[in-house]
């Protein structure tokens, strides 16, 4: 066992841990957040999507004692009391989901994106998304809610 | 269940790889490494995270050389060669690797470690003429990426030896160009069919395939004939063929053997035509 202090959607947290658990098992079991989604277990899927200091990593691969000292957002760390992140809203405006279960990845894929390059071009974000499998919406919808964002709500179509 | 280690510095790397010998693995982005075990391919009981070594996650510019160290992710490793033409083949290969995510995690060393025949860095690597610096208990050696891996998952690396950089020599302005080509299923986090990377400086050209051996493959016939007689379209049709007669390709899941030696065909044609402009311009 091995204990760590990390920092999740800026709250500290101080666990002990078994070593052959990843940041994906400590997320949902541990601390209660499963927005972070259990898909493939194998990097292929993306729906354990979370930003690992300032990056999207695959919690999935991720081995939860690496992490003393790190910081991590999950989708639970987006918005607030006066409501949800831009990002999400324009997800829920755009209909970029039905089952949910790739939104959390898709949505941090969108954020890590936009905060390098605040103005991307389609396929820039198709690129940058090709690692988060949607079973259901057939992407155009995902794209469309980033680009949305990303045009500062000014751009259409 | 294995034990978990953060080791200081590569002597410590060392010793536990010494002391555990098979028992022990080395743990960088544990991309290849965490799938593996999960999948139970691997059951190590010791489990050493050589990120934790300070200095390793750094990429350094000699005189003569770019040590790129174990530790360096692909997204970091292409951030930092982006700014120089003559290893655009590498950070083009780097690029091709999985996901966004994964890339974030993954290293250059770790890739190569992995040994897998389809690793995309690999082809871009051996025409750049890299070697993997080994650390071990009696001090360092350096060998050829090429001659570093000797078949599917398996490598030179003796028990108690660790990889601590991927070494690059430095072009100097000497002004090599090169193109990678990979050809996927799907564009992302599904590996390579087959890739080829070519390089060309001066009057000498490589010419390397992945995914169509149990090793990278090295064209030398080739390589011969583009030095003899130039790059022309005549020639990188030439080359083509003979890249498609040096590959021994496997059918599997991703195609059957006369399909990759199709593709190789087509992938070693394109990319010496690229590379013809490219040097041009
Ligand atoms: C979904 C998915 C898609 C992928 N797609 C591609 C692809 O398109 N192209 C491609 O080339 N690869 C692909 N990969 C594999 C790629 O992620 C890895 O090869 C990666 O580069 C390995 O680096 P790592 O740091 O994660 O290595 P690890 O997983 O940490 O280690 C890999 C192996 O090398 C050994 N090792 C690592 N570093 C050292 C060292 N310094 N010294 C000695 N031994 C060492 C480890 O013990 C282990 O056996 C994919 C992987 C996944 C999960
Ligand atoms: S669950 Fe992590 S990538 Fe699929
Ligand atoms: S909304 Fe169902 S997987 Fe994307």
């Amino acid at each position: 066992m091995k204990t760590i202090t990390l920092t999740v959607n800026g709250r500290p947290e101080k666990l002990t841990l078994s070593p052959h658990r990843t940041l994906l098992d400590v997320l949902r079991e541990d601390l209660g957040l499963t927005g972070a989604k259990r898909g493939c277990e194998a990097g292929e899927c993306g729906a354990c999507t979370v930003i690992l200091n300032g990056r999207p990593v695959n919690s999935c691969l991720v081995l939860a004692v690496e992490l003393d000292g790190a910081d991590v957002l999950t989708v639970e760390g987006l918005g607030g009391p006066e409501g949800l992140d831009p990002l999400q809203q324009s997800f829920v405006d755009n209909f970029a989901l039905q089952c949910g279960y790739c939104t959390p990845g898709m949505i941090l894929m969108g954020k890590a994106l936009l905060a390098k390059n605040p103005r991307p071009s389609e396929d820039e974000v198709k690129e940058f998304i090709s690692g988060n499998l949607c079973r259901c919406t057939g992407y155009e919808n995902i794209v469309k809610a980033i680009m949305a964002v990303a045009a500062g709500g000014e751009r259409h179509g | 269940m294995f034990e978990y280690h953060e080791p200081r510095s590569l002597a410590e790397v060392t010793s536990l790889l010494a002391a555990h010998g098979e028992a022990a693995k080395v743990l960088a982005g544990g991309t290849d490494l965490l799938v593996q075990i999960r999948k139970g391919r691997h059951q190590p009981r010791h489990l050493l995270n050589i990120k934790t070594v300070p200095g390793l996650d750094q990429v350094n510019f000699a005189e003569d050389c770019v040590e790129i160290g174990a530790a360096v992710t692909l997204h970091d490793g292409e951030k930092f060669l982006s700014a120089y033409p003559e290893y655009a083949v590498l950070c083009r290969a780097m690029h091709s690797v999985a996901s966004c995510q994964i890339r974030n995690r993954a290293t250059l060393a770790g890739n190569v470690c992995n040994a897998s025949p389809a690793a995309d860095t690999v082809p871009a690597l051996v025409v750049l003429g890299a070697n993997v610096k080994i650390h071990g208990t009696h001090g360092d050696r350096l060998v050829p990426v090429d001659r570093f891996l000797t078949g599917p998952g398996r490598t030179v690396l003796l028990t108690g030896e660790v990889v601590s950089a991927i070494v690059l020599p430095r072009m100097n302005g000497g002004g090599g160009r090169g193109v990678f080509l990979r050809k996927a299923r799907r564009p992302s986090l599904d590996l390579a069919t087959a890739n080829v990377a070519v390089y060309a400086a001066g009057e000498s050209c490589r010419i390397a395939l992945g995914a169509v051996g149990p090793t990278v493959i090295r064209v030398r016939e080739a390589e011969r004939l583009l030095a003899r007689q130039g790059l022309t379209a005549a020639t990188a049709a030439e080359a083509a063929r003979l890249a498609r007669s040096a590959a021994k390709p496997i059918t599997d899941v991703r195609g059957s053997d006369e399909y990759r030696l199709d593709l190789v065909s087509a992938l070693t044609e394109q990319a010496l035509l690229t590379l013809a402009m490219e040097v041009r311009a």
